[in-house]
């Protein structure tokens, strides 16, 4: 290995990426603990936005580190494109601690309301997206595309079940329109959309890692871009 | 890019002796692109690029399978004319070379073997290269003096002109850029790209970056322990910097070789 040290600066990178998945691991595992405790003090919340802010931290050290490593190496081919990945997943990894940031302070709403009539079906939710985020981490680990597919087929039940909880708050709030019904009703509304979101965030990072292995650039699945290859049209340009 | 293709090797091999110096080379060159050939020292590209006009003959006994084509015509059949070739297909190297003679002197020289005659043709055509090339702001006072009176890079640049004085369909690079400083070669490479809209170019480079910024498709040489070169891979430059196909170009660009 002629470029040792540069290689050891991307490690580097892509462990700061790790890291960022492993903070969200466990902030989606404290989630899980709090939807069925029901108990969420306001230190707790304290406690779990200080663990995201390392979020913010390491997203802007990988910019740093990338940014430093495009202009003084000029990397080119599989380096580039894991410089260009790591960079992309880590601002997707930002993202998801922005939404389980905005989740925890709404889920302080819910419990303060005592509106705990819903929190299986998100216990569920929330459960399938550590999943998600678990796989695509080892997924890029070890470059496996295979693992990147069946990850991101877990979103289409995130997807079906927020639907499904979207109709249930908005038929409560309709059969028995009280103050804590509606307040709660909208908090998990936005609840269940943030976790939805972050499925999606999950979805960006594993065609970042389809990418870095395969150089296609492809949206995996996506409803307009049924098995269309970015790559063509990036080619006629 | 769907250009037509203006010369193409088919499986060809050279041979300086006994000694084969690269093999099976299949490649086609596009018209009106640049075409850069990478690999390590002794992968074979200098002894490629010069295959094209015939210089390696200069140099050595040299021995050849397969075919290079000119719009078509196989340029080592036994009809050619060497000097019509080398007309068509020019050569600038890897030190700037001028005659040891005035700038003007450099740029008149080609046309008037040519047959140009007339004094003011030839004094149009010094204008009309030199500006082809940038130069002419920075020379047009001192055209009767020395072409070592230059600059390295203009030096180079009038070596260009020289080449282009001719009209050549193609021009061979062999590493332009390897003795200039990095101004120069950024000025050279944003001549290639103008150049190109008018000709042709092949070019050598040591300098990846380079062959990354400045053409359009790459081909990539390799050697091993025979010593003899082969092409790894051939593409359009974009893909081959960010996605290539072959491991050997992979290890070769991202510096993991050996």
């Amino acid at each position: 290995m002629t470029r040792d040290n540069f290689h050891a600066k991307l490690d580097e990178a892509e462990a700061m990426v790790q890291e960022m998945g492993a903070i969200i691991y466990d902030l989606m595992t404290q989630l899980i603990t709090i939807y069925r405790t029901h108990d969420l003090s306001a230190e707790l919340v304290d406690t779990l936005l200080q663990e995201e802010a390392k979020l913010d931290h390491l997203e802007y050290s990988i910019e740093k580190l990338s940014m430093e490593q495009l202009a003084l190496q000029q990397p080119m081919a599989v380096d580039l494109r894991t410089i260009i990945c790591l960079l992309k997943m880590s601002m997707d990894l930002e993202r998801i601690g922005d939404h389980i940031r905005k989740i925890i302070r709404k889920t302080r709403k819910v419990i303060t309301l005592k509106q705990f009539t819903h929190f299986v079906p998100l216990t569920e939710m929330t459960l399938l997206l550590r999943q998600m985020i678990d796989q695509i981490l080892v997924a890029l680990k070890e470059r496996n595309i295979r693992l990147v597919k069946s990850t991101l087929a877990i979103d289409e039940q995130i997807n079906d079940l927020q639907r499904s909880l979207f109709q249930r708050y908005i038929e409560d709030m309709k059969t028995d329109p009280n103050e804590e019904t509606i307040s709660s009703g909208i908090y998990l509304l936005f609840i269940t959309r943030f976790l939805e979101r972050i499925g999606d965030h999950v979805e960006n990072i594993g065609e970042r890692v389809n990418y870095l292995v395969t150089g296609d650039i492809r949206k995996l699945k996506h409803p307009h871009y049924d098995n269309f290859s970015l790559e063509e049209k990036v080619d006629m340009d | 890019m769907t250009n037509p293709i203006l010369m193409e090797s088919r499986d060809f091999s050279l041979a300086y002796g006994k000694k084969w110096a690269i093999q099976h080379i299949t490649l086609p060159i596009y018209q009106n692109l640049i075409t850069a050939i990478i690999g390590p020292s002794g992968c074979g590209k200098s002894t490629y690029i010069r295959a094209f006009n015939r210089m390696n003959e200069l140099l050595a006994k040299t021995n050849h399978e397969g075919q290079i084509t000119l719009k078509g015509k196989d340029i080592y059949a036994a009809d050619i004319d060497l000097v019509s070739l080398r007309t068509q297909v020019g050569m600038v190297f890897q030190k700037p070379n001028p005659f040891p003679k005035s700038i003007a002197e450099n740029i008149k020289f080609g046309p008037k073997i040519h047959g140009e005659k007339s004094k003011s043709a030839l004094t149009d055509l010094v204008e009309h290269y030199l500006k082809k090339v940038a130069l002419w702001e920075e020379v047009k006072d001192k055209l009767d003096q020395s072409a070592f009176s230059l600059s390295g890079g203009q030096q180079q640049r009038l070596c260009i002109a020289r080449a282009l004085s001719v009209k050549p369909d193609v021009l061979l690079m062999d590493e332009p850029c390897s003795a200039l400083d990095p101004i120069a070669t950024l000025k050279i490479e944003d001549l290639m790209r103008e150049l190109e809209k008018e000709i042709t170019i092949i070019i050598v480079t040591h300098n990846m970056q380079q062959a990354a910024r400045i053409s359009d498709y790459t081909a990539f040489f390799n050697t091993d322990e025979s010593r003899i070169g082969e092409l790894i891979e051939f593409g359009i430059t974009k893909n081959i910097f960010t996605n290539p196909k072959h491991k050997q170009t992979t290890d070769y660009i991202t510096g993991r070789f050996g």
